[in-house]
């Protein structure tokens, strides 16, 4: 299978998106488009998890690397800062 | 990649469950504060627990706050009340006496193990004798990442024994009279 479906969403889980990809696809991938489609901060650092199983996917790992499948829901997670 | 947003419901206890489930005294609170919506209601409990975290240092800590929703109807448009169920600190974090950054683990922690009507309802963190206000950082991490209309942001001086409670996405600073404490914990499980 080359292409896989997933859910991703915000770590509030206010957004909320269905997204077909490559399974070379990276996490780095992922969080721009989520940063793109949903008009994220761009100067934050994000972590991207699997919401399941709790594993943080690295960036420039691929979906597939990272043992990503059809169904799963990844989280976009960020930093939080204070002053 | 092929992107289609899709509606993310977020669940809210309507005030005909909270009428049958709650003790007369929340109840009582939430029909008083009829002029002050949102109320927050904010157990004892809960305070201690962010108090014990916060307390007796001399840096900058933090986490988020995990609630519910208490409305008219089935959408957060009209909130009766935020009820703040628990509070889950930061424990992998870099601080100062003057800045925190918390890593992205708080989510993790937060939303693991959560029902359909429970949710990450706001943050906290502490400003250890600076004062209980809402700093340039802390307004754009507001904006930012707890720009819901539901979403609270709690500061607190521990030193001084001060706190501060702001909502939404312009940080409007929430009125004492609007926060409700009770001295045990709230009955709804």
């Amino acid at each position: 299978m080359s292409e896989i479906s997933i859910t991703i969403q915000t770590a509030d889980r206010s957004k909320k998106a269905e997204v077909s990809l490559g399974v070379n696809s990276t996490g780095e991938d992922v969080l721009q488009a989520a940063i793109s489609n949903w008009s994220l901060p761009t100067d934050t650092d994000y972590s991207l998890v699997n919401a399941v199983s709790g594993k943080t996917i690295k960036s420039n790992s691929s979906l597939r690397a990272s043992f990503i499948r059809d169904g799963d829901v990844l989280e976009v997670q960020p930093v939080l800062v204070a002053g | 990649m092929k992107w289609t947003s899709i509606k993310s419901k977020i669940t809210t206890i309507k005030l005909e469950k909270a009428e049958i489930d709650w003790c007369p005294i929340e109840l009582d609170s939430l029909e008083n504060g009829a002029q002050n919506y949102p109320l927050i209601l904010y157990p004892d409990a809960i305070r201690k627990k962010i108090m014990k975290h916060v307390q007796d240092q001399n840096v900058e800590l933090g986490g988020l706050l995990v609630g519910s929703i208490v409305g008219c109807a089935d959408s957060v448009e009209e909130i009766l009340a935020i009820v703040v169920r628990d509070a889950i600190p930061s424990v992998d974090y870099e601080s100062s006496a003057v800045s925190l950054t918390m890593s992205p683990k708080v989510w993790q922690s937060a939303n693991s193990g959560l029902s359909a009507e429970m949710l990450v309802i706001g943050w906290y963190h502490s400003h250890p004798n600076l004062g209980a206000f809402f700093s340039c950082v802390d307004k754009k991490t507001q904006k930012d990442f707890f720009n819901n209309n539901y979403n609270l942001g709690l500061v607190i001086d521990p030193v001084r024994e001060e706190e501060k409670w702001y909502i939404g996405a312009e940080a409007h600073e929430i009125t004492e009279s609007q926060v409700r404490t009770f001295g045990f914990g709230l009955c709804l499980d």
